[in-house]
């Protein structure tokens, strides 16, 4: 933690606004990966959800989610508590939307681990694997890439934490993980 | 998760996952009017999980830890950045260990968060059990209690033998010897052989009075002591009369002048019971005993006593005789009065409470009274921190009596720390 107590919370270069930003940012991946849903999805589930003046069109959305360090642009764009809240609530009425198909990774995940068979043989997984990677690669910065098989951790790990934020409290687990997150960097 | 609420106060909750199954029977506590939420109350619950048809039941505390325990390790588990395994093992609190997949913990983890959410689960039974233990402390006092009492009754009443009733007995045979004109150290030991029964009471009696005699006087007795002269001693005694009233706390209640008083007194029996057989075994088993008390009073006891000897086997026709003698003893003791105790009620350790009787006998008050009281006394640390007066169950109505035996009350120390009351009846007579 490199953050001293004079720096304001608007700086966004603040580890611990970093690491949320970067979550929020992964877990949509993520659910991209594993279902194929887009922008058009996720402005839906927004609209759905009354937060169309958060997030109206597809350059806010993109806006938002360059706020992650990670990407490209290195996470200059900002991302306020609205934002946050905002991503976090689409982001788990999606996954619970699509809980069926992350159970059923999971469960593939379970079985193949148990057997000690390697992740991407198996049908479901070996997709959601696959367009993780390309998704990741196609949008974060070059430098800050992991080893594939990092990112096939990441992309498993986020896999799990999707199926908690499925549940029907999934938004609230979401925001905690923020926290200790920010904590954590 | 279906709902059935049978009556409105009790409700039923079943929680079904892929994985996990859980039921919940629950009361409505009053508290539910200042929540937005129900608040459970005896709490019951039933946990089946799948993987291998385990089932749990428990009570609201349980739920309570499931629940903290379970949310927490999610929490921490969902916090990290690498996983290493997708098996778990969770302890709780007075539940067995859980090892689940990790499907069966999100399926664990979100039944538990579901009924969590709609009830307010307080870890209430604590309550309960605590009463119950403080039932179970006041219930575990009262038969301590009642066992301290019961063994300090028993010990009035069955003392144990070997205390003061020995001392007596062993002052008899010394004084029994009619060689008396040897030296008096030779006497303590000499056996009582031709001593009659009754005239050793009183041989112990006078002997116990007498025990503190000047030292210097012993000689000046010896002389008078064989022939019936009663009115040479008479002249010694009352000279030896101050001193011995300063030493007499050192022995036991034994300074009775009259035979007859002092049989009564065995009789009432607080500690003396079995003593007042004088065959020849106690008196002889008794004497080593005595030595270890008094051994520095042998010497003086010897001729007061051989005194009595001689005075006493004689039957009552001689009786004025003894009279002179018991007369002047008399002079010796008469300002003071012999203490037994008839009855304790005690809270405190039987030890305390017989080292408290035990003190008392062995003391002696200065003046002349008789009668009765009972005492309530507090005990505080090492003291008796209050004293009150039973009147109405008391004969003894001297005040400087009573002054003097609450004087001697506070005197005594306990052997350990303590703290109780004690309820004590004593005999006070000369």
């Amino acid at each position: 933690m490199t953050s001293h107590s004079t720096d304001s919370f608007d700086n966004p270069d603040l580890p611990q606004l970093q690491a949320i930003k970067a979550h929020l940012d992964l877990v949509l991946l993520a659910l991209e990966a594993l279902t194929g849903l887009g922008s058009d999805e996720i402005l839906a589930v927004a609209e759905k959800l009354g937060l169309e003046e958060i997030l109206s069109d597809r350059i806010t959305l993109w806006r938002l989610r360059q706020a992650s360090p990670l990407r490209k642009g290195k996470g200059r764009k900002k991302l306020d508590v609205d934002e946050a809240r905002a991503m976090t609530l689409i982001s788990c009425t999606l996954a619970a939307q699509q809980q069926f198909a992350i159970r059923n990774a999971v469960a593939q995940l379970e079985k193949c681990t148990a057997l000690k068979r390697p992740p991407y043989r198996e049908p479901i997984l070996g997709d959601y694997l696959d367009r993780f990677n390309t998704l990741y690669q196609e949008r974060m910065a070059e430098e800050d890439q992991a080893k594939p098989d990092a990112i096939q951790r990441l992309a498993l790990k986020l896999l799990i934490d999707l199926l908690f934020y499925s549940s029907q409290i999934g938004s609230r687990r979401l925001w905690v993980a923020l926290f200790e997150r920010s904590q954590n960097s | 998760m279906s709902y059935s609420s049978s009556e409105s106060n009790t409700f039923s909750r079943r929680y079904e996952l892929p994985t996990c199954l859980l039921e919940v029977w629950t009361e409505r506590s009053p508290l539910s009017d200042w929540q937005a939420q129900i608040v459970a109350q005896n709490l019951r619950f039933r946990l089946q999980l799948a993987h291998n048809r385990r089932v749990i039941t428990g009570n609201q505390q349980q739920i309570a830890n499931l629940i903290e325990v379970v949310t927490s390790y999610c929490d921490r588990w969902l916090a990290q950045d690498d996983i290493e395994t997708l098996d778990h093992v969770i302890v709780v609190p007075k539940l067995s260990k859980l090892r689940l997949t990790t499907l069966q913990l999100f399926d664990l983890y979100e039944s538990i968060e579901l009924c969590a959410n709609e009830f307010v689960i307080l870890p209430n039974v604590l309550l309960e059990v605590h009463r119950i233990n403080l039932n179970w402390l006041k219930i575990m006092a009262g038969i301590i209690a009642i066992i301290g009492v019961s063994i300090g009754a028993i010990r009035l009443i069955y003392p144990p033998s070997g205390e003061q009733p020995n001392y007596q007995i062993a002052s008899t045979p010394n004084a029994a010897p009619p060689e008396q004109a040897a030296p008096p150290s030779a006497i303590s030991s000499a056996p009582k052989s031709d001593n009659k029964l009754a005239q050793s009471e009183n041989n112990a009696k006078v002997a116990a009075s007498s025990k503190s005699t000047n030292p210097t006087i012993p000689n000046s007795e010896i002389i008078p002591v064989n022939p019936n002269v009663p009115q040479t001693e008479q002249l010694n005694k009352p000279e030896s009369k101050p001193l011995e009233r300063t030493d007499k706390v050192a022995i036991a209640t034994e300074p009775m002048n009259n035979p007859n008083s002092n049989v009564d007194r065995y009789r009432q029996g607080s500690t003396t019971g079995s003593s007042v057989t004088n065959d020849g075994t106690t008196a002889a088993n008794a004497i080593p005993q005595r030595r270890l008390e008094v051994p520095n009073k042998d010497v003086l006891q010897a001729p007061v006593s051989s005194e009595d000897a001689k005075l006493a086997p004689s039957p009552p026709t001689k009786f004025s005789v003894p009279e002179v003698a018991s007369r002047s003893t008399n002079n010796t003791t008469t300002n003071t009065a012999n203490i037994s105790v008839l009855q304790i009620k005690s809270e405190v350790p039987s030890n305390i409470t017989a080292n408290l009787a035990f003190y008392l006998q062995s003391q002696r008050i200065d003046l002349i009274s008789n009668g009765r009281i009972t005492l309530d006394l507090e005990i505080t640390g090492d003291r008796i921190s209050n004293i009150a007066t039973d009147n109405q169950n008391s004969t003894l109505k001297e005040d400087s009596a009573i002054a003097e035996l609450e004087n001697i009350i506070r005197k005594w120390r306990s052997p350990s720390s303590t703290i109780g009351k004690v309820r004590i009846v004593l005999q006070i007579q000369n």
